[in-house]
């Protein structure tokens, strides 16, 4: 078995060749890691990427005394009468929808660690804003202070005068957590 | 040298040691230009179909308000027109110093087919509604989702307002008490992809209006006030519907009839029959 001719020479190469190896194995071991973590780090994309919007078609689809909000925008949009019955009921419906509360009562708290004072300071409000041919026609809710907005949601309606109605719906919250939004949205 | 010379066997090894660089640089260069054209996460392409279906709920929104409208508007002009749908054959009364408003004159009319007239008028309405639509769709941030920008980006918003705009009203039918209307297919192409796109059949319904009234002015026009004085015609008007105003001008007697928020108006000249009325 060893008389084998080239098992004779192999010795002489056997150690720089292995060496050689090594060495390439140990280069592109490093290239490949490096390589692997340029790559895309999310690659599930984040629901907050997709803002659907079923909260503003519902909202819009709503049935108040024998007519939809829808028609009721366009009601108050030509009689001014009809503008504070609709603002009311858009006041009533945004309550409804979930939003993020402050998770902490600093009052209740002994120690005030920072996460509790983020929670305390957390608030959130939706807001909805009626523009009639680009001029902000109604809004309803207000921002808290340094909020940021977040599910975005926005629709076009015809109004009876064949002019067009946008109707734009978000979340302002202040001290939110993109997890926190994810799990409203 | 001479045992490697003579034995080629002994020179696999080092071969090997020489293809494996060949073989991993190949491999990552195959790497590096499949991540730099990947324009992909996990859920993205269903995110472009999910917004694709989005769009066709808002469309579906805005075709269910316009034809609310379209039927407040059309019953609005039929009853300036007598009637009539707005672009009627009928004659039509001059405009005076006393009456700058023109009639349309009931007696040079064809058969008043209310539904018929309302079809025709609500379909006016609905495309002219249709053709002032505009999508709010928003494409993909690519610069925000992966980080860098895309090459060849389309505005889908305007395709898709454009579809719509070139819908057309295909039938509108009668089904029990509402009218159901179809509307021809709406393609909404997908995000970014080639040939995919969601095919939307919008219908949507309203109630039929209710024309009694129409027939009954009808009925007490023909009977009361054809070959009639005017001041028999006057007073049947005035006592059947209230609130109504009537003016004798010349040879012509010019009606302004309320009915649910909207004025009937027509004029009519009681010497010769007025068309038939047809349900």
């Amino acid at each position: 078995m060893l008389n084998k001719k080239a098992d004779a020479a192999l010795p002489l190469y056997l150690g720089p060749t292995l060496a050689a190896l090594v060495i390439v194995l140990f280069i592109f071991s490093i290239i490949f890691f490096v390589v692997g973590i340029k790559q895309n780090p999310d690659l599930v994309i984040k629901p907050a990427a997709y803002q659907d919007s079923h909260n503003i078609i519902t909202i819009l689809k709503i049935q108040k005394n024998n007519s939809t909000i829808a028609e009721l925008i366009s009601l108050a949009a030509e009689d001014k009468n009809y503008k504070n019955e609709l603002s009311s009921e858009l006041v009533a419906i945004l309550q409804k929808l979930p939003k993020q509360k402050p998770q902490e009562d600093l009052a209740k708290s002994r120690f005030a660690v920072p996460s509790e004072v983020k929670g305390s300071l957390q608030s959130s409000e939706w807001i909805l804003e009626i523009f009639i041919e680009n001029e902000l026609f109604m809004k309803v809710g207000e921002k808290p202070f340094g909020s940021s907005e977040y599910l975005g949601q926005s629709v076009v309606i015809p109004l009876e005068n064949k002019k067009l109605a946008e109707i734009k719906l978000f979340l302002a919250c202040t001290l939110c957590s993109e997890g926190e939004i994810n799990a409203i949205a | 040298m001479l045992l490697l010379d003579k034995n080629k066997k002994g020179l696999y090894l080092p071969l090997f040691v020489m293809i494996v660089p060949v073989i991993l640089a190949a491999l990552l260069g195959v790497m590096i230009s499949a991540e730099n054209d990947k324009e992909d996460f996990v859920g993205f392409r269903a995110v472009k179909i999910l917004k694709a279906v989005d769009e066709s709920g808002k469309i579906n929104l805005y075709i269910d308000v316009a034809a609310e409208h379209s039927k407040a508007n059309a019953l609005k002009n039929m009853a300036v027109n007598g009637g009539y749908n707005s672009k009627n054959r009928c004659e039509k009364t001059a405009r005076t110093l006393v009456d700058n408003e023109q009639y349309v004159i009931w007696n040079t009319c064809p058969v008043l087919n209310l539904e018929k007239e309302f079809e025709t008028e609500f379909k006016q309405e609905l495309k002219s509604l249709l053709q002032i639509y505009k999508s709010l769709y928003k494409t993909a941030d690519y610069e925000k989702i992966l980080g860098r920008s895309s090459q060849n980006r389309q505005d889908y918003a305007v395709f898709y307002t454009g579809n719509v705009r070139n819908a057309s009203i295909l039938s509108i039918e009668r089904k029990q008490s509402e009218f159901m209307i179809t509307i021809s297919d709406i393609a909404l192409p997908v995000e970014e992809t080639a040939d995919s796109a969601i095919i939307l059949q919008p219908k949507t319904k309203i109630q039929i209006p209710d024309f009694f009234l129409y027939r009954k002015l009808h009925k007490t026009i023909s009977e009361r006030c054809i070959n009639r004085e005017f001041n028999d015609c006057s007073a049947e008007i005035t006592s059947n519907f209230p609130g109504s105003e009537i003016l004798h001008e010349d040879n012509i007697y010019k009606f302004k009839i309320p009915a649910e928020g909207l004025t009937i108006k027509f004029a009519l000249m009681p010497e010769s029959q007025i068309p038939s009325y047809q349900n």
